[in-house]
């Protein structure tokens, strides 16, 4: 069933072996900092921990230069802010996952000019990734956050095209029982 | 995987719960791809409906979801430095903006090397667009249907917010080795935006190893680099480039493709 969707997929973008390595532009990182700051909300559940995270990710991109095969940067970047994520959760294995909690409840995020309404909801969705399973997780932020290819994101994530495709159908789909306040997948 | 006690008595249960028919939907939802007959069959089950709207919901509810990130930490990478609260140790910061700028002036210089008396290059022209816009969305025109009143060397923008949705919100002029350049910027959903780009004067080279899409006698080549989805193609024998982050390929395609048809001179 799957291959009748793989013969009319458009045309993928090109990375890998067909596009040669490169080095990472730090100029291009600002251009990026918006997304990787979502998926990184998304990954800790906590917008203070996303922006320690953002940051810790950078320096370790610019603290020597990257030659990266394929054209790829974003997918990159996103490899190095989930690698950072674990380790920064194994080093300070004393803070749980952090999902969506009563106190840190804002009328509206004056950092960033959100309206209430955009930060309540746009809080309730990444609670609700953050509480996803890490592989379902990953690759809900890489499509969907982040707006990888599916094949970016299998590459950022080192797994197969239809695996992620897979995780990804049952991550949004936890994602909207939980936002919808549904049993979780396999509950109903 | 998930056992399911209607399964032998059940064929549709069964179909439900097909990854192969997951990931058919799920790649409907976001857009990425359509299986052929996929919709027809989804029209005729309610239960593959189901399973369509929740991926679609969730496809909409985390694309809504797009705070920017603080203008704190923006200027903090900017500057290539960390201004965090400890959570890590990071002990190569104090030398992050030396970093930065000593990678910035190499940069710069190679990029000088490289583009002496060269024509721009496509991926170039996209980075113009990622600057964003600077001043106010063109309106569009009246007298040509479906087109903006903007043009560059007598090729016009397209109108995308009839067919597609797409609003207008801006545009830039720029010159790139002498070339000029004006970028438009749409707005689509989920706050997802692009820029369209038309360069003056010849036409560019193709990029290299792009994937190349022939419709009605046009050539569009995407590719993607530093995160940025790119499209481009040739009208009127100038280089149109659309480009964007966080826009699938396929939805640039087809903007590019509704573009040219309309408005073609």
């Amino acid at each position: 069933m799957s291959g009748a969707r793989r013969s009319t997929a458009p045309p993928p973008d090109v990375v890998g072996a067909e596009t040669p390595a490169h080095t990472l532009d730090p100029a291009s990182l600002p251009d990026h900092v918006d997304r990787l700051y979502r998926a990184a909300w998304a990954l800790s559940g906590s917008r203070d921990d996303a922006e320690d995270l953002v940051q810790e990710t950078f320096a370790r991109v610019l603290a020597k230069p990257r030659v990266l095969r394929g054209g790829d940067d974003l997918g990159y970047l996103l490899r190095v802010l989930r690698n950072t994520f674990l380790t920064s959760r194994r080093t300070a294995g004393r803070r749980p996952r952090t999902v969506a909690q009563p106190e840190d409840a804002e009328p509206a995020d004056r950092r960033t000019g959100q309206t209430a309404e955009a930060a309540l909801e746009a809080k309730d969705t990444f609670a609700a990734i953050a509480g996803l399973p890490p592989k379902f997780r990953e690759a809900l932020i890489a499509v969907d956050v982040v707006g990888l290819s599916y094949r970016e994101a299998a590459r950022a994530l080192g797994t197969r095209e239809a695996t992620i495709t897979s995780r990804l159908f049952r991550a949004r789909q936890q994602v909207v029982r939980t936002l919808d306040g549904s049993p979780p997948d396999g509950v109903r | 995987m998930d056992p399911h006690p209607t399964e032998s008595v059940n064929p549709m249960s069964r179909l439900h719960r097909d990854t192969a028919v997951h990931r058919d939907i799920a790649a409907l939802a976001d857009g990425s791809a359509e299986a052929p007959g996929l919709r027809e069959r989804i029209a005729a089950d309610p239960g593959l409906a189901g399973l369509l709207d929740e991926q679609t919901r969730a496809v909409r509810a985390v694309r809504a979801a797009q705070p920017s990130a603080p203008p704190t930490l923006r200027a903090a990478v900017a500057a290539g430095r960390a201004a965090g609260t400890g959570t890590a140790p990071r002990p190569r910061r104090p030398a992050l903006g030396l970093v930065l700028a000593a990678a910035g002036v190499l940069a710069l210089g190679v990029v000088a090397i490289l583009q002496r008396d060269a024509t721009p290059s496509v991926t170039a022209v996209a980075a113009i667009a990622a600057r964003g816009p600077a001043v106010p969305a063109p309106a569009p025109d009246p007298a040509h249907r479906g087109a903006l009143r903007t043009q560059l060397d007598g090729v016009r923008y397209p109108y995308l917010e009839g067919a597609f949705g797409w609003r207008t919100t801006g545009a830039r002029t720029d010159r790139l080795d002498g070339r000029p350049t004006m970028t438009v910027y749409y707005s689509g959903p989920g706050q997802a935006s692009a820029g369209y780009t038309i360069v003056g004067g010849a036409a560019l080279p193709e990029p290299s190893g792009a994937r190349v899409l022939e419709s009605r006698g046009t050539r569009y080549l995407t590719l993607t680099r530093a995160g940025r989805s790119i499209v481009t193609w040739r009208r009127a024998g100038h280089t149109c480039v659309m480009s964007a982050t966080g826009v699938p390929l396929p939805t640039l395609v087809r903007l590019a493709q509704w573009g040219y048809d309309a408005t073609r001179a």
